[in-house]
């Protein structure tokens, strides 16, 4: 089977292909502005065999860079009739053990979740950091998965000296997982519509105040 | 010329679109055309939400390319070329719709051609009975985003006449009806309350109609709707429902009044004897017809298109790809989109 993945929920993105459990060519990209061209322009000349199964990290993470990516993969598919697949990058963070995952959900905020190989990807929580903590000492995980390097989240795990890993996710990593999975997880994530993981709905607000002139 | 198909692509505001076009020698003839729009999805927040309008686009455009395939009744290989919308418009949105569209052209080694959105509308009015040929011209583009005139020598060919200087004419509709708390958007609202309406009962100013040129400017007519809708009713600027007809045709008669003016003298002042108009705001029936009378009265053909191609669609971005392909023109898939593309740089 021929496996494409790009992985461009964070600005260092990367494109892998394998063929069954061999890599085949892989590369990398930077600027999530721009992982549109980029990302293209390294397909055509990197592909020349139709992938079977085309891999996205969907983060969570930069949305331009993902929505680009599903928007590569589905132009894609189109042409070549391959199976395209959304799978949260935080999979990257996945070893032999169930693992507590946290990152930087912005605004303030923070998200939480487990992954493991039998069980896949736990409910994503965004919380407070003062709720973030309250879970760490609760749960008192022997080592955390950092996903994507970031002052502030390592500032809380030092301070509740919690040991922990970065990650930064990898086209290769994506499909070197995927593989590892279980079967009942490759049938979720097929049934999972292709967009980014969104860790909260978009940010909108009614205008309820009247036109400003109105108040002359 | 050889027989060409070309699927074209849309998303650069709030309807995800895809078209399907045969040109051939003796025609140019729409395959399929398939529209979601999400109107109604924004309506509730009184205007066009970007990120909601990227994860819509994302979501729809895959089964709207194969709908349109499957309605075309062609298969993907039988596509000569590849287009898509490249500005100007909302940067999330333009993003899926192009990148897709370019992965389509990259992974079939045909050629893809990057459309100005404003190019679709402009060409639109010149494709009747299934026949395509461009003509010299003066172009009035009316819609929410913009309003312009244009000389048109052909096809890439734009000398810029005159163009809003605030809102589009679309917009000042928008925001009159949300100042009168009519739902999104306001152009067809306004036009249905507008029939039942006496449009000389406010004296609403025509913005820049003395002044020697061809630029508009709405923001002020928008303005004397609010001062009257306070003068009508001081404690909420909500009139009475009885009064609200003869606001927006008062209203409507105002803007029309503009661009019918504007758009005879640069028609008069070109070497033109064809004006042109399209975008969304051409829609409206009570413009089409004293637009026509104008023109009539100045010697000047007059032409629109049918309303489906007045809004955003598709089938306009087709149209201008086949004009541009005529021409044997292709763009790497390097182009990037560009929310801010003009016509005329």
């Amino acid at each position: 089977m021929n496996i494409l993945a790009i992985e461009t929920s964070t600005d260092k993105g990367s494109l892998s292909f394998f063929q069954s459990s061999d890599l085949v060519w892989e590369m990398e990209v930077s600027s999530g502005r721009h992982h549109n061209t980029q990302v293209l322009e390294a397909l055509e000349q990197q592909l020349t065999t139709a992938p079977d199964l085309i891999l996205i990290g969907s983060g969570p993470g930069n949305y331009t860079g993902i929505r680009v990516a599903i928007s590569i993969a589905q132009g894609i598919q189109v042409i070549h009739q391959s199976e395209v697949i959304a799978l949260p990058s935080l999979f990257c963070a996945l070893s032999n053990e169930p693992k507590t995952v946290i990152g930087n959900a912005r605004r303030g905020e923070f998200y939480h979740t487990e992954v493991s190989t039998t069980h896949g990807l736990s409910e994503i929580q965004v919380l407070t950091e003062e709720a973030l903590v309250s879970l760490l000492k609760k749960n008192a995980p022997q080592e955390v998965a950092l996903f994507e390097e970031d002052e502030k989240t390592i500032a809380i795990l030092n301070s509740l000296t919690i040991p922990f890993q970065i990650i930064t996710p990898h086209a290769s990593t994506l499909i070197h997982q995927w593989q590892a999975l279980s079967k009942d997880i490759h049938q979720e994530c097929q049934q999972t519509p292709l967009e980014p993981v969104y860790l909260r709905p978009p940010s909108m607000e009614k205008s309820t105040k009247p036109h400003p002139l109105l108040s002359l | 010329m050889k027989e060409s198909i070309v699927l074209a692509v849309e998303s650069s505001c709030d309807e995800t679109a895809v078209a399907i076009l045969k040109d051939s020698p003796s025609e140019v003839r729409v395959l399929s055309s398939v529209i979601s729009s999400q109107i109604d999805l924004h309506a509730e927040w009184g205007g066009v939400v970007p990120e909601l309008a990227s994860r819509n686009h994302l979501l729809k455009l895959k089964p709207l390319v194969d709908q349109a395939l499957s309605e075309a009744s062609i298969t993907i290989d039988q596509v000569s070329f590849f287009a898509a919308t490249n500005g100007p418009g909302l940067a999330s949105s333009l993003l899926i719709g192009s990148t897709m569209t370019k992965a389509m052209a990259m992974a079939a080694g045909k050629p893809f051609l990057a459309i100005n959105h404003m190019e679709g509308h402009l060409v639109s009015p010149f494709f009747h009975d299934n026949k395509l040929e461009l003509e010299p011209h003066v172009s009035l583009i009316i819609s929410g985003g913009h309003t312009m005139l244009l000389d048109v020598t052909g096809i890439g060919q734009y000398q810029l006449l005159g163009k809003t200087l605030d809102d589009a004419a679309g917009e000042a509709f928008d925001k009159v009806a949300k100042m009168l708390s009519l739902p999104y958007p306001g152009g067809p609202i306004i036009e249905r309350l507008a029939a039942q309406g006496d449009p000389k009962r406010f004296k609403f100013p025509r913005s820049m109609v003395k002044k020697n040129n061809l630029d508009f400017s709405f923001s002020g007519l928008k303005t004397a709707v609010l001062y009257e809708l306070k003068a009508l009713a001081p404690d909420t600027g909500l009139p009475d429902q009885t009064d609200i007809p003869d606001i927006c045709a008062s209203f409507q008669q105002a803007v029309i009044d503009v661009l019918i003016k504007k758009s005879i003298i640069a028609t008069s002042l070109s070497d033109k004897k064809v004006l042109t108009l399209s975008g969304g705001v051409s829609c409206n029936e009570t413009l089409r017809a004293q637009m026509k009378e104008a023109c009539s009265q100045s010697k000047i053909d007059v032409l629109y298109c049918s309303k489906h191609l007045s809004t955003d669609n598709a089938v306009m971005i087709g149209l201008a790809a086949i004009l541009r392909r005529r021409q044997g023109e292709s763009h790497s898939i390097s182009i990037d989109i560009n929310p801010n593309l003009s016509l005329t740089s």
